[in-house]
């Protein structure tokens, strides 16, 4: 998102207050906007008079929430392969070849994601033959999650913002007037519809706009092409994998042991721990704006400066601008870890003051506020991983992620102390592959020139 | 008894004097098995001869293979102490030492290619870095880094080979082959015999000067790398052969022992060039044996042959050799025999039997930049045939340093005249043709060379006391 940045950079450059608002605002937008739009349409939703009956709210909940949790852990490796090849399109000028690329890649994965969303929902759902419905809306949801996914990542490089929020608000509208519809008849399996409704819709303009601002020409062997780039950046699909599979595993953990599920289900929730996760990911929003605006920005500049110096440059001047890419990066890190710290601390000092209206524990949204400041730290140095291409790095950070949150979940369940523990392995899983990445990122930065002349020399390192 | 033949660039890929010596040797010591060792600039070249059926094997080590393809990803183990030797050697040879070639060897064992260690490794990393600082301030890193990557990519290639067994490692050069053959007596405790034809690099030396891409501090770089490769094939050889004394000369400068340097000349099967001469026609006829390529100076010879049909129009010249090893050149030698308008009296053979034109040539002429001891001259002298020729290697001696006969590089108007005298002295050319039929069998005869080789050969094979580098002596 280094190129969004840099337009925000320039309204924050105007030092004027509206700059500075509208770049904060325009911000929140790209980072969260369909997140933001997203959970208003669904509250909106669940409003809705046949949800608030009990056992189909938490049937319309659970599908939800499993739906988008295997979406996200099964689309991450070959969305991430998706967006290196994207990525490698568009800087090499052929955007056309790009946007046909998204076309077929939301094409296929949302039909494949049809018979194994209704295989997995046959499996999750235990009484199939009172609840068709239900399994054919939950594999409709899938396909159209999985769509969308492609189609968001590829509309953020086409800078056209409104036409972006747009596809969302008539996608959103229609989940809403869909499930409004559909839900008194067909309860929960009707919200679902609606929502899998919504998400095709958002998708499908997503990909027009793509394709309108992109220009559509043939890309020929896309899937071999994609394959190849699987075999070639395998690091990179697991590095996505794990960190999909780390941010869900201790909800499923957790939910598997202490979780509700609704009759006839094995969607198991546990609606206290995932509504307090929720609300602490909202919270990431400053941060992530900051990381758009300058951490990423910066790194950006500095990187591409630094890389330009390796090929004509003599070695103090390399060395100097070397060092100052670590030293900027490194107060980058700082400031924005800094940032979302006290966006943290002062979300966690607001919080007592509406303690009854929230539904869970203040002291787990506190620890999942100070995991989101790590899991924000863990993002960042990921991201300066995958400018390095250092992928084994970020693969190996992210399984740590997922191993940590994983085994400090389990334990705390098998000891019986699940409740009191909630959120501590994440908060921990955080700060640990947080560390590790910056430690691994900054350690790539230190050594990358002897990298680029490596790789400059036609030998691969850390793929 | 195995010999191992250790070779650049030439037998059995690349046809030419030195591949001719070699095959000649093969052939000519049946009761010795002989592998060949070859370092190629690029794989799958095809063989231009046919090996006698004492060559029991072939190893072809690509020069400038990628080591990324050897499975030199990983970090091997004792990468930290491999680095670690290679450093100490090089800490020496700056500060105007010789290397310990076991230590330097030794630290690269054979099938360990070390090319992603050099870079990746912090402290190997940091030396190029410092050498940068002391010996290329002015200019772009990059530029350095290039040259020493260039250039040690290919010594890790040579370094990294595994030589095949043998008895005897006998290196035709210095440069990588001789560096090869070094490392496998240092690894193998075998003797280790170097052969120079011409003098290897010097003639790097001078393409290196004469090549535009190459400047600034990368030609001085490539030019101290060839030198310091070549005085380590000297100190380190057990027996150094030169084909004429002016190069053992230069062997002795660049550190080889005297009584470790003997002067073995060429030799050729003089009664197989003894042919049976004729009388072609009426025309006189001007023979270039040789390969067209750009060392044979090719051009040069084309136009002092339009300064002779100019004066002499009933002369026919034939270049008789392939001319598929650079074609782009043997095109460019076509094209200027048209411009010049001589095209119909030149006639360029191919590849073709040599004898069927040693029968009628009347001179042949050699127009070299480079040469060693050419054996078209020696042929030509069995053949009783007069030369012309460029003053090179040692052309001189062959020629008994007659001026009439040799001209400058490049002087194609000096070629023309000896051409000229040739053909306008008929009785002196008979006597002077009987006279340097008798010096060839006398001197240059390739019995002589062959028994000579096969009692080194036998020598190195004996269980005497061991040669090496600690107990230098025992000339041939």
């Amino acid at each position: 998102m280094a190129g969004i940045g840099f337009e925000l950079r320039k309204l924050v450059e105007t030092r004027t207050l509206r700059g500075v608002l509208g770049a904060a605002f325009s911000g929140i937008l790209i980072v969260a906007g369909p997140w933001l739009i997203s959970a208003a349409s669904l509250a909106a939703a669940q409003r809705l008079p046949f949800l608030a009956v009990p056992g189909i709210a938490l049937e319309f909940t659970g599908a939800m929430v499993w739906a988008l949790a295997i979406s996200i852990c099964a689309s991450a490796a070959p969305l991430y392969i998706f967006v290196r090849l994207s990525a490698d399109l568009i800087y090499e000028s052929r955007k056309g070849e790009a946007a046909t690329l998204l076309v077929k890649y939301a094409a296929v994965s949302a039909l494949v994601s049809i018979p194994v969303g209704l295989g997995l929902a046959l499996l999750l759902v235990v009484e199939p033959l009172s609840s068709l419905l239900l399994v054919l809306a939950f594999a409709l949801l899938l396909a159209a999650v999985n769509a969308l996914w492609a189609a968001m990542v590829t509309a953020t490089v086409i800078h056209k913002y409104g036409r972006i929020l747009l596809a969302y608000g008539l996608g959103m509208v229609l989940m809403y007037f869909l499930a409004r519809a559909l839900g008194p008849s067909m309860g929960a399996a009707g919200a679902l519809l609606g929502l899998a409704a919504g998400y095709a819709l958002t998708a499908l303009l997503l990909i027009l706009a793509s394709i309108e601002s992109l220009g559509r020409e043939p890309c020929p062997d896309a899937f071999r092409r994609l394959r190849a780039y699987a075999g070639r950046y395998g690091n990179l699909a697991l590095a996505g994998l794990f960190y999909a599979l780390g941010t869900w595993i201790d909800k499923a953990v957790l939910a598997t042991f202490g979780g509700v599920a609704a009759p006839g289900t094995r969607f198991y929730v546990n609606p206290g721990y995932d509504t307090a996760f929720y609300y602490a990911n909202l919270a990431l929003i400053p941060g992530l704006v900051f990381f758009t605006i300058v951490t990423e920005t910066d790194f950006n500049l500095d990187l591409r400066r630094f890389i330009g110096y390796l090929g004509h440059r003599r070695q103090p001047e390399i060395e100097g601008v070397k060092t100052r890419l670590i030293r900027d990066s490194a107060l980058s890190i700082v400031q924005q870890s800094a940032f979302q710290a006290v966006i943290a601390l002062g979300i966690a000092l607001v919080c007592p003051l509406f303690a009854s209206s929230l539904g869970f524990p203040i002291a787990v949204f506190d620890r999942l506020l100070a995991g989101g400041v790590f899991q924000l730290l863990l993002l960042t140095a990921l991201n300066m991983l995958f400018y390095l291409e250092l992928y084994q790095d970020a693969a190996l950070s992210a399984l740590t992620f997922l191993l940590s949150n994983f085994l400090m979940s389990l334990a705390a369940c098998l000891w019986g102390r699940a409740a009191e523990a909630q959120g501590l392995p994440y908060l921990a899983a955080c700060a640990l592959s947080g560390g590790l990445a910056v430690t691994l990122a900054f350690r790539g930065l230190h050594r990358f020139d002897r990298i680029v002349f490596l790789r400059a020399s036609g030998e691969s390192f850390g793929n | 008894m195995r010999v191992c033949l250790v070779i650049e660039g030439s037998y059995p890929f690349i046809t030419g004097g030195v591949s001719s010596w070699v095959h000649e040797l093969i052939g000519g010591l049946p009761e010795i098995e002989f592998v060949l060792f070859t370092f190629s600039p690029q794989a799958g070249q095809e063989v231009r001869y046919k090996l006698p059926p004492n060559v029991v094997g072939v190893t072809d080590v690509v020069l400038t293979r990628s080591a990324a393809k050897d499975g030199s990803r990983r970090r091997r183990a004792g990468s930290k102490e491999r680095v670690r030797g290679i450093l100490a050697s090089h800490i020496r040879m700056f500060a105007g030492n010789s290397p310990r070639l076991e230590e330097l060897i030794g630290a690269i064992p054979e099938g360990t290619p070390i090319h992603r260690e050099a870079v990746l490794d912090k402290r190997a990393w940091r030396f190029v870095q410092a050498q940068n600082r002391g010996r290329n301030p002015l200019y772009a890193y990059s530029d350095y880094f290039w040259a020493w990557k260039s250039s040690h990519d290919l010594i890790f290639n040579v370094l990294a080979a595994r030589a095949p067994e043998a008895d005897v490692y006998h290196s035709l050069s210095t440069g990588f082959a001789g560096l090869a053959a070094l490392a496998a007596k240092l690894r193998r405790g075998k003797p280790f015999l170097l052969t120079e034809h011409g003098l290897y690099h010097k003639e790097r030396e001078i393409e290196i000067r004469k090549a535009a891409f190459v400047r600034g501090y990368q030609r001085d770089l490539w030019i101290r790398l060839y030198a310091r490769v070549a005085r380590m094939c000297y100190e380190g050889a057990d027996l150094c052969t030169s084909l004429f004394e002016e190069n053992r000369g230069y062997q002795l400068e660049l550190g080889a022992a005297p009584g470790k340097c003997v002067v073995i000349p060429n030799g050729i099967d003089v009664a197989r060039y003894s042919v049976e001469r004729v009388k072609k026609d009426g025309d006189f006829h001007v023979g270039f044996v040789g390969r067209i390529v750009p060392i044979k100076d090719v051009k040069t010879f084309i136009v002092a042959a339009k300064l002779v049909l100019e004066r002499l129009p009933n002369t026919v010249f034939h270049l008789v050799g392939p001319e598929d090893e650079d074609a782009p050149y043997a095109l460019e030698c076509h094209r200027l025999a048209e411009d010049l308008k001589i095209a119909d009296r030149l006639d360029f053979t191919g590849r073709a039997n040599v004898l069927d034109y040693y029968r009628f040539l009347d001179v042949v002429v050699l127009t070299s930049v480079r040469e060693a001891q050419p054996l078209v001259i020696l042929e030509a002298y069995a053949a009783g045939i007069p030369c012309v020729s460029t003053d090179v290697g040692n052309v001189s001696e062959l020629l008994e340093g007659d001026r009439r006969f040799m001209a400058p590089s490049k002087d194609s108007g000096k070629i023309a005249e000896g051409i000229e005298y040739v053909l306008e002295h008929p009785e002196e050319m008979a006597e002077m043709a009987r006279h340097n039929r008798e010096r060839t069998v006398a001197t240059y005869e390739k019995k002589e060379l062959l028994a000579r080789y096969g009692a080194l050969y036998s020598r190195f094979e004996s269980p005497g006391p061991r040669i090496g580098p600690a107990a230098p002596g025992g000339g041939a």
